[in-house]
């Protein structure tokens, strides 16, 4: 297994040791990178008591074995209520410029762990009100009262909500999926690491004339939301695909209208973030409503250049939706290379990732 | 000929690798010289592609024997050897019989004539009859490849319907009474097993004259092994030169579509595999054939045929082909890496001359380089040049291309000559690498769309008093907008104005030609004709040179027509120039 990182322990310097082609993740100063940070946010991430009933925990929605995504297209909070929208990957997500699928405003990793805690549209780990009664929790378990002040012994008292969120966010910056046999082909050499159809698929996905995937798609995160230390402040670009053109108001349903629901820009009804294609394979239902079941079915609406919907309250011809990103407009693609492409996609299938027992559920 | 070897005039061992064109017929001809189209199959753009592009050194121009009717005929033909001449491709000149099985007097007769038309020409080849058919033996002879069947095939004789034929020994014997010493390429039956029987080990090859070349046409569906096609044409190889026309991929032909390997990369293999026997084993080739769907996907772009997007035996594609593995095979690369071009489009570049290169450039984003000092890195991407003396340095970018596209770069004009390597370097570490040839000159003309097409320049006319009119020669409208409109600008010559009295350069942009030594280097041909140089350089931009030509009033109102250069035995890509007569246009 590839070793990507290195820790010293306790609170002192951590050291990235990344694999070639892996720029350095942008920390923030507030919240530096600690491996005891780490071991604390990953018994966190998988402790059910971290939910109002004992029933979830972060895990349940980020699955190792699905590439921290949970399989479900609207996956249900603790109490049973269906969140709007697919749980995104958290695979590489301290590559992330920004957050979730459709808020420009989300940039920490800190911020966002405490939105599952305490969402109330709809509850997810259903913590709101309860903060008292969980950093009692916390204090009364005695892998926490070792953990806690090793992570931050600097601190008068370790066991806060703050310092809960901080250690979930390194946790999280340390899942990196870097050893696809697309990278193994591409960084290290391995000539035989992935197939000529999956070659071939490359060539496509990289090319203009076949509807140019990587432009939104691009990078080595395959995504053009990417940041990293001393990347250049590029603006964050939302897509609207085509995925839907309903008639009235808002050619997208409700709730999810993109990052509109923060703009109250028309022009960006319908748009979301280009997520990462790291381990695609593995993150079904795709789309930001999980609306697609396939990785083929996404193939066929690109295809298309929208999706066409023909009855029901979402009937619609996606490919005419006024909001669409102009450079989707249909590929040309014969079976060869729908086949190629998706041997392609199947080839950033990081299965390492899967079993690192660094990620894995140490309860 | 020296044994088993074509040798060219110094003595030097030389294979034939080249393509076929689509039958030569006058209204095909007249078409592309007189209507102003540029990229026919017999137009400069044409065979500046095969020259340059997919690096060949031949091509083969099927004749129909009943079609040689008049001086037109030879004189358009002669045209079109002397373009090719002129690109430095051979010209293989083949006599068609439709229907016939083996020549009547009628190849003969078109020998007679043709071989003493062309017998001056060094630089042509006679390919005696093309496909005899096995079927035209008669059953008593025993089969096309017994002992009798091989000399029903040198001499002629009745056939088993009870017509007289000559033989292809009859016909090289008729080219050589017309007084033509060119080699002649015989070829053998039409069938699976070609040569299989004509000669055996020790024995004198079967045409009994110095100067021939045994063609083959081995076909996939029976020569898909070295061992077969030992069997067939190799052990020929072994004591005369042998040449495997027609070799490639039939996909429109769904019996032979069948063997063929349906995965791409596996298809992609089979044919290297070919072309590897070939080269092993001295034997010369020509693929079938310069035309969409098999060599190129469309003849104004100019694009090489892919295996990569799969196919449909027996449906006719334009872009499905061997085009793209035999031009990387042409260049030393492999199909899908990276491949390197000069503005001229061949593969040696010149010292402080542009290259392009093709492939998985990977830039972070489209970038073009600005300035007369073009930057060193472009779009996180970088690029070195490491010459024969194995000195790195690194290549100034004109425009580096996210994903998959090109690159254009500047070599280093200390660049050794020689075999140098290039390679991209991208941000995150990675890189690729391609080798090329560095040259001293290696021209190449700028025009409006990917070199080819009207040429990019300024005229000057200048009266006997002193006055001076400028004019641009060529425009293009801008691409057009929506589903049905092409998304490349449509580029026309403008007719450079030549009147008694005055004196006309034209001054063209072009790259590869600021270390051509001195003006006796350059030269300059329109529609076949040498025009003056009068001066060339760079233009103060990186890679980018001028060419100064002056305008001979015997070219007036000779309309548009090729414009190449030749630089120390380098030919330029052929761009289109138009010559009016200074008069407004009726």
């Amino acid at each position: 297994m590839y070793s990507f990182q290195t820790a010293r322990g306790g609170a002192g310097e951590y050291r990235w040791s990344l694999p070639k082609g892996f720029p350095r993740p942008r920390v923030p100063s507030g919240n530096p990178m600690s491996a005891a940070k780490a071991r604390l946010g990953r018994y966190l991430f998988y402790d059910k008591r971290m939910s109002v009933n004992g029933t979830e925990a972060c895990a349940s929605c980020h699955r190792q074995d699905l590439a921290f995504t949970n399989g479900k297209a609207l996956p249900l909070g603790s109490t049973g209520q269906a969140h709007p929208r697919k749980a995104m990957s958290l695979v590489n997500v301290a590559y992330s410029a920004v957050l979730t699928w459709s808020n420009p405003d989300l940039h920490s990793l800190e911020q966002q762990a405490l939105v599952p805690m305490f969402s109330e549209h709809p509850v997810e780990l259903g913590l709101l009100g309860r903060e008292g009664s969980l950093i009692d929790l916390l204090r009364s378990d005695a892998v926490y009262r070792e953990l806690f002040p090793k992570a931050f012994g600097d601190s008068k008292d370790p066991f806060t909500m703050a310092n809960l969120a901080k250690a979930l966010a390194v946790f999280e910056r340390t899942i990196i999926s870097a050893r696809s046999p697309y990278d193994r082909f591409h960084f290290d050499g391995e000539r035989d690491a992935i197939s000529g159809s999956a070659q071939r698929g490359e060539s496509l996905f990289f090319s203009d004339q076949f509807g140019g995937c990587f432009r939104c798609h691009g990078g080595f995160n395959f995504s053009d939301a990417t940041d990293y230390a001393g990347s250049p402040d590029a603006a964050i670009r939302y897509h609207n695909t085509g995925l839907y053109n309903m008639a009235g108001k808002f050619s997208y349903p409700m709730p999810n209208l993109g990052i509109f629901e923060h703009t109250r820009k028309p022009e960006d009804v319908g748009k979301f973030k280009a997520p990462s294609l790291r381990n695609v394979e593995l993150t079904a239902p795709y789309m930001h409503d999980g609306s697609i079941a396939t990785l083929e079915g996404v193939l066929d609406h690109y295809v298309a250049g929208g999706r066409t919907i023909k009855d029901g309250p979402y009937a619609g011809l996606g490919h005419d939706n006024p909001n669409k990103d102009p450079r989707i407009t249909g590929i040309g693609l014969t079976p060869q290379n729908r086949a190629d492409l998706l041997a392609f996609l199947r080839s950033l299938t990081d299965t390492d990732l899967l079993h690192d027992a660094r990620f894995a559920n140490p309860w | 000929m020296a044994g088993n070897r074509i040798v060219d005039a110094a003595g030097r061992p030389f294979l034939i690798r080249g393509t076929q064109l689509a039958e030569f017929r006058l209204q095909t001809e007249a078409y592309n010289y007189r209507s102003g189209a540029d990229v026919g199959p017999y137009s400069g753009t044409a065979l500046s592609a095969i020259r340059l592009r997919f690096n060949m050194n031949a091509v083969r121009v099927p004749l129909n024997v009943f079609d040689a009717t008049g001086p037109a005929y030879w004189a358009d033909l002669s045209k079109l050897v002397r373009s090719a001449n002129e690109i430095e491709l051979l010209a293989i000149l083949t006599a068609r019989e439709p229907g016939a099985g083996m020549p009547s007097h009628k190849t003969a007769e078109f020998w007679a004539h043709c071989a003493a038309f062309f017998k001056d020409y060094p630089n042509v080849i006679f390919d005696v009859f093309e496909d005899p058919e096995p079927a035209a033996v008669p059953k008593s002879a025993g089969g096309a490849q017994s002992a009798a069947g091989w000399n029903f095939w040198r001499h002629g004789g009745e056939t088993g319907d009870g017509r007289e034929v000559i033989g292809i020994q009859d016909l090289v014997q008729v080219i050589r009474a017309a007084g033509a010493k060119q080699p002649i390429l015989a070829m053998s039956w039409k069938d699976d097993r070609m040569f299989e029987g004509a000669s055996r080990t020790g024995e004198a090859p079967p045409i009994a004259d110095a100067n021939i070349v045994y063609e083959v046409s081995p076909r996939l569906a029976a020569t898909r092994t070295d061992a077969e096609r030992e069997a067939h044409f190799g052990f020929l190889a072994k004591r005369a030169p042998v040449l495997a026309n027609d070799w490639g991929f039939h996909l429109d032909d769904a019996a032979e579509c069948a063997l063929v390997p349906s995965d791409p990369t596996a298809a992609g293999e089979w044919v290297e595999g070919s072309l590897n026997y070939f080269d092993a084993h001295g034997i010369s080739w020509l693929v079938s054939a310069y035309e969409p769907g098999k060599l190129i996907q469309e003849a104004s772009l100019l694009a090489a045929t892919t295996l990569e997007n799969g196919w449909t035996c027996g449906h006719v594609s334009a872009e499905a082909g061997l085009g793209r593995v035999v031009q990387a095979h042409m260049r030393s690369t492999v199909e899908r890496g990276l491949f390197i071009v000069s503005t001229g489009g061949g593969p040696d570049v010149a010292r402080g001359g542009y290259a392009i290169a093709y492939g998985p450039v990977m830039a972070e984003r489209d970038a073009t380089g600005k300035g007369p000092r073009l930057p060193l890195t472009l779009g996180g991407v970088a690029v070195q040049v490491t010459d024969s003396l194995g000195a790195t340095r690194p290549a100034g970018i004109a425009w580096a291309a996210a994903g998959w596209g090109q690159i254009n770069f500047v070599i280093p004009a200390e660049s050794a000559l020689g075999p140098a390597r290039m390679t991209i370097v991208r941000k995150d570490g990675s890189r690729i690498s391609t080798n090329f040839i560095v040259t001293e000159a290696a021209p190449g003309f700028f025009t409006h769309v990917s070199c080819r097409g009207p040429a990019s320049g300024t005229a000057t006319r200048v009266s006997a008093d002193g006055r001076r009119w400028q004019s641009e020669i060529s425009f293009c409208t801008p691409p057009g907008r929506g589903p049905n409109a092409s998304p490349y600008a449509d580029c026309r010559t403008i007719p450079i104005p030549v009147t008694k009295g005055a004196t006309t350069t034209v001054r063209l942009r072009g790259s590869g030609l600021r270390y051509a030594g001195s003006l006796s280097n350059v030269e300059v041909t329109i529609a076949g004709r040498r025009v003056p140089v009068v001066a060339f350089g760079p233009t103060g931009e990186d890679g980018v040179d001028q060419i100064t030509i002056e305008i001979p009033a015997e070219l007036r109102g000779v309309g548009e027509a090729d414009l190449l250069c030749h630089v120390n035995g380098r030919v330029s890509n052929a761009v289109r120039i138009g010559i009016g007569t200074g008069k407004p246009a009726s």
